[in-house]
């Protein structure tokens, strides 16, 4: 009876919508070619159409077909916010493993970098990094990557710090065990759920925060992600006319969707993660 | 004595990481690609002579040495001397201080609205753990915090303003009309009702979440169960014990989060044509326009440190275990 | 329970804060006119302004200059009542008339005149320090007369010098270090700026006894809207009766469904053109830069991204409509000649891709850097290469943010300094095109002369035209040098211009009608507030009404076939006999 109600806690529930929801969008993203009904590259009707039976979504402002957009913008969406919160991660994780772990000066620097960049207020500073940057999609993962670690950071280095102080890696340090088997064998074990659970929130964000970017006009306007549709939507005044009904509601709620499975799927990992929740 | 050493300790590096900012706040914009001669001199610069514009450049000390600029600029920030913007052709501290209000406005509603209703759901969501009411509140907040703010401004501004009509879709208040008294008040609320709705929208989860995670962590503490074991009534031990203790997690994100109040938000200040800071920096950064990159930016940054600061100090006061904590560490 | 109360004390507020306000918001007196403009131009002075445009034309509506253009661009004298020129073009002599005041009711004298252009020289200013820095002396001679002498003759002084520099006051400026700094804003132009308040707003009000006639608007209060889509919005709401902003041109559409609204359009003067790095090869080489011009199918650019509200781009860079533009100088799409023209220059193998590849077995394969901020500009790259691609050049679209591509393509806005790309989308500012040196400008190899030549741009045939263009003086013969010029450019394509965007401007006639539409500007000017008897401004009028007919044909029919009759007959009446007045007014 305990076992089933524990399988109910409303975290586990949600957890498998996100789960359902992360393997349809990533479905849809790798069948993209035959799912989508016209190159999105392709100019294929005349520009700001409405819907119809050929163009489901109606036709952007030069003539492609928003539905086939949408479902082009998963991939780079999704790829985007995973190879964006991977960068994040491992920074993360490194920074926090080793001023965890070995404390000393590296770790006064790197909390003292940390603090430093939590302060700078986010989007304002990542604006500053993509002026540097021309707008392609691997830059943009680069810069979201970049300064959306030390939260991370912070949180991993004060668990390793924890662990660290339990009595059987004293017991194997006195044993002579070496740093670095400690460390993958015990240590980043023992986080791994952690990096996991902040990989989700990560994600969760990293959509969100290319989605602005891209609104700003500091995406990459080429590469066909939600953030770039809803873009041009803006600066073509869909707002305006009845258009935003097809071109601005679909991407946005996607956007929402996909963002609220990687958070979804975090609460999940998080309630497996802490027995008291 | 130990006390003493730690407080000092923690001063000390609040004053390294405001000197980090101010420097920061240097070279970054000056690290940018670009430069701001257009911005001062007009879109004819192209005719100038080399002669004309070297003139130019001398007179706004950009061919000195990054070292001597630096060095000017730190006794320009400790004078108050902080010059004109290159793009407003404006003193720095009245552009700043006319959008300041705007940001504050927005911002701190915002701050007091969604705080006050996150903390009701949260513990709402809290105490009726694994109950119905729990699912749809915290599937319902987290999706609502997942949508793109901009997006949700763009909506708002379709629906309410455009198609209905009810709010004007930008703006801080009208511009062409001499409202006083009453009347100006509500025209600054109409104004700020469809910013500020979307920002709550937005920020509801930040505090939802850590209320309904911390009230749920402090149920399973052991003195819950002391007190369920001793018989005191039960909505004694959800208000004075449940809730009053998970409420110190909360503050800490509360403070954080008062530390951002000038930072606005760039994008909602943008769908709405706001005139705060966060649009202030963003053009700033547009123009290349330095003295204005770098005032706003160092504005909204000490904020920062100051609210954690003030966190730090007010945190021991408010639970007597940190110190401890502190102290071993 | 909870709930419910929740909802109602939300929905109660809700409603009464709409109420209460919908009350409050209650209509301007009919004698002032909001007018958005859509950037913060600071106080409107010649030393403050922010862009060419809006800025300065607002100004315009504050400062005079001694010459003006009129809505048809053709120069006419404003604050001088006489002058004459010497058959060098060295000489100016200039008579100022006797009613102009400043705002603070000070005379305006020669001392103003002499004072604006010596200060000019002092200040950060490049568009009146490159005027100002023309002039070898100036001679009062009376409050009224002044002899202007050039260092070099110039057959373009007045309508690029006289007629931009905008006339300031001494008695403000003088012995100010930087001009910046003065809060006032005191000219002697039709309106008075009474408030300015940044990132808000400017109230503007009419100069009664100015010497031109009284404005038609008495008081012009004009918010800072940044936001394009919130200036049309405010627009359809009936909140503004007109704005700086041009009108998207898929709005046209919408707009023209609103009963209110009439919607002017002109051809447009700024140009969006395809540069070539020409040092880079094989940019180098013209018969390149020929074949992927004739592979770009300009027309199908012109229909996509501006809805058709653009002219197609001259291979000869001026416009039509500008004074110098030619009507034979248009480009033509034809892939057979692109493909034919890319086999002869030995491009013929293809790799798997089918990119063509050259001599030495590299793909074409090129950058194409455009400003990602700009959402034609990019969508038109966007085309560009899938039509590139279509003969075989591989590009790939490299978005950068405006200032990040000026410093590629026009390091420290000095073409000497080299340039860092291969093509570009770029544009240049409508006011080119009614300079008379815009090609030297742009192609001279000299780059003291060729000072926007960002391509790096070098043809001796074209270096001997513009050396010969320097020493002539007679206005015929430098007509035909351009001619000349245009026709060498026109064959060498060292960048490609594409189009040429319509201005189109929207307003509320409900609230004001007497707009002229400015060629290349738009309809917020000197003339929009003026009655001018003047023939030119009249025809402007004139025009203009007719067009709004088409546009409205379904709303308002009636009204408009009963102005169209009544209008060309009144300036028939007014014409012939200038007594009776009041009877043709409806």
């Amino acid at each position: 009876m305990k076992t089933l109600k524990n399988l109910c806690k409303s975290e586990e529930k949600l957890g498998l919508i996100g789960i359902a929801l992360l393997v349809f969008f990533l479905i849809v993203a790798l069948l993209a070619p035959t799912i989508a009904p016209f190159d999105p590259y392709e100019r294929v009707g005349k520009s700001f159409d409405t819907p119809s039976s050929i163009h489901l979504l109606g036709t952007n402002d030069i003539g492609q077909d928003i539905f086939s957009e949408i479902i082009y913008g998963t991939r780079f969406s999704l790829s985007l916010a995973l190879l964006a919160s991977f960068i994040a991660i491992v920074l993360g994780v490194l920074i926090g493993v080793i001023s965890g772990y070995f404390q000393g000066v590296w770790e006064s620097f790197f909390m003292r970098l940390t603090d430093f960049i939590l302060i700078i207020p986010f989007l304002p500073l990542v604006i500053i990094i993509s002026a540097y940057f021309s707008g392609s999609f691997k830059n943009l993962a680069l810069v979201i990557g970049l300064t959306a670690w030390p939260s991370t950071a912070r949180i991993i280095r004060s668990q390793v710090m924890r662990i660290r102080s339990k009595d059987y890696i004293l017991n194997l340090k006195a044993m002579g065990g070496r740093d670095s088997y400690i460390l993958k064998r015990h240590i980043l074990r023992e986080v791994l759920p952690i990096i996991v659970y902040r990989f989700m929130m990560m994600a969760n964000s990293a959509i969100l925060i290319e989605a602005s970017l891209s609104f700003l006009g500091l995406g990459s306007p080429t590469i066909k992600s939600w953030g770039t549709i809803l873009y041009y939507a803006q600066v073509r005044n869909a707002f305006l006319t009845d258009a935003w009904v097809w071109w601005i509601l679909p991407p946005g709620i996607c956007i929402s969707l996909l963002s609220v499975a990687f958070l979804f799927s975090g609460y999940y990992v998080e309630s497996r993660l802490n027995p008291k929740v | 004595m130990r006390k003493l050493f730690n407080r000092n300790r923690k001063l000390y590096h609040y004053i390294i990481l405001i000197f980090l900012v101010i420097s920061f706040n240097f070279f970054l914009p000056r690290l940018l690609p670009g430069n701001p001669l257009v911005n001062i001199m007009g879109e004819d610069i192209s005719l100038l002579t080399m002669e004309e514009r070297e003139a130019v450049i001398e007179r706004y000390n950009l061919n000195d040495s990054i070292f001597k600029q630096y060095t000017t600029y730190l006794r320009n920030l400790v004078t108050l001397n902080w010059g004109t913007s290159y793009s407003k052709k404006q003193p720095i501290s009245s552009v700043l201080w006319a959008a300041a209000p705007w940001t504050l406005l927005l911002a701190f509603s915002n701050l007091v609205i969604s705080t006050l209703i996150g903390i009701y759901l949260g513990t709402k969501a809290g105490l009726k753990r694994r109950k119905k009411e729990d699912v749809y509140l915290l599937s319902g907040i987290s999706f609502i915090s997942s949508m793109p703010s901009f997006w949700l401004g763009m909506i708002f501004i379709s629906v309410f303003s455009v198609n209905l009509g009810w709010f004007p879709i930008y703006g801080g208040y009208s511009m062409w009309q001499n409202y006083t008294g009453i009347s100006k008040v509500i025209d600054v609320l109409r104004h700020l009702f469809l910013p500020l709705s979307t920002l709550v929208i937005l920020s509801i989860s930040n505090i939802f979440l850590p209320m309904r995670y911390a009230l749920i962590e402090v149920m399973g503490e052991d003195f819950v169960f002391m007190a369920k074991a001793k018989g005191i009534p039960q909505s004694i031990i959800r208000y004075k014990y449940i809730v009053r203790n998970a409420l110190l997690p909360v503050f800490t994100v509360f403070m954080l989060r008062v530390g951002y109040i000038f930072s606005g938000s760039v994008v909602i200040e943008t769908v709405f044509a706001y005139p705060g800071l966060g649009r202030i920096m963003y053009d700033a950064i547009s123009t290349r326009d330095y003295p204005l990159i770098q005032y706003s930016f160092l504005l909204i940054s000490l904020m920062v440190i100051l609210s954690n600061y003030i966190t730090d100090l007010l945190y021991p006061l408010i639970d007597p275990r940190v110190v401890n904590q502190h102290e071993n560490t | 329970m909870k709930y419910k109360s929740w909802k109602k004390i939300f929905v109660i507020m809700l409603i009464s804060i709409m109420c209460i306000t919908n009350v409050a918001a209650a209509h301007s007196s009919v004698d002032t006119l909001t007018i958005s403009i859509h950037t913060d131009e600071n106080t409107l002075t010649p030393f403050t302004y922010v862009r060419g445009y809006p800025g300065i034309e607002v100004a315009r509506l504050v400062f005079d200059s001694l010459f003006t253009l009129d809505a048809n661009n053709q120069v006419i004298p404003w604050m001088v009542e006489e002058y004459s020129v010497d058959e060098n073009f060295q000489v100016y002599e200039l008579t100022l008339r006797d009613d102009l005041k400043w705002h603070d009711g000070e005379k305006v004298t020669t001392e103003d005149v002499k004072f604006a252009f010596e200060y000019a020289l002092t200040q950060n200013s490049s568009r009146w320090r490159r005027i100002a820095s023309e002039i070898e002396e100036m001679e009062i001679l009376d409050e009224r007369n002044i002899i202007i002498t050039l260092e070099n003759s110039n057959l373009d002084f007045i309508s690029n010098g006289l007629a931009d520099f905008m006339i300031y006051p001494k008695h403000i400026y003088d012995g100010v270090e930087d001009a910046t700094l003065v809060e006032e804003t005191v000219g002697s132009g039709m309106y008075q700026l009474l408030e300015y308040r940044s990132e808000q707003y400017y109230k503007f009000k009419a100069v009664e006894d100015y010497f031109m006639g009284t404005p038609k608007v008495k008081n012009i209060t004009m918010p800072i809207i940044n936001d394009s889509g919130a200036n049309f919005q405010a627009l359809r709401a009936g909140e503004i009766a007109a704005t700086t902003a041009q009108l998207a041109p898929e709005l046209v559409e919408t707009f023209e469904g609103n009963r209110n609204i009439n919607i002017k359009s002109g051809p447009g003067f700024g140009s969006t053109l395809l540069q070539f790095n020409t040092e880079e090869y094989p940019f180098n080489d013209s018969k390149f830069r020929q074949a992927i011009a004739y592979a770009i199918d300009i027309d199908e650019l012109i229909e996509r991204i501006t809805l058709g509200y653009a002219d197609k781009g001259n291979l000869g860079f001026y416009h039509p409509n500008s004074p110098y533009g030619r009507q034979t100088s248009t480009h033509s799409y034809n892939i057979e000649k692109s493909n034919e023209l890319l086999d002869m220059l030995g491009f013929t193998e293809k790799n798997a891709q089918g990119i063509r590849l050259d001599a030495e077995g590299t793909p074409l394969e090129f950058e194409l850097l455009v400003n990602g901020g700009s959402a034609p500009r990019s969508r038109t790259a966007e085309i560009i290469i899938s039509q590139l691609m279509d003969v075989g050049i591989k590009v790939n679209i490299v978005a950068l943010e405006g200032n990040t591509l000026d410093d590629r393509v026009w390091p420290g806005f000095d073409v000497s300094h080299g340039r860092n790309y291969e093509m570009s989308i770029w544009g240049w500012s409508g006011p080119m095109q009614l300079n008379s040196d815009a090609l030297i400008r742009l192609f001279a190899s000299d780059f003291a002369k060729g000072n926007l030549n960002i391509g790096g741009y070098n043809n001796d045939v074209f270096d001997d035209l513009a050396e010969k263009f320097a020493k002539t003086l007679n206005l015929q013969d430098r007509d035909d040098l351009i001619q000349e010029m245009m026709e060498v450019i026109e064959g060498e394509v060292p960048f490609l211009t594409l189009y040429y965007g319509e201005t189109i401007m929207a307003y509320d006639s409900t609230k004001y009608d007497g707009w002229v539409m400015q060629d290349g500007m738009g309809i917020i000017n000197k003339f929009s507030f003026l009655d001018l008897d003047t023939a030119v401004a009249q025809e402007g009028v004139v025009s203009t009404e007719v067009e709004e007919v088409s546009n409205n044909q379904s709303s308002s029919f009636p009204w408009w076939v009963v102005l169209v009759l009544i209008i060309p007959a009144t300036l028939i009446l007014k014409r012939r006999k200038n007594r009776e007045d009041d009877e043709e007014v409806i």
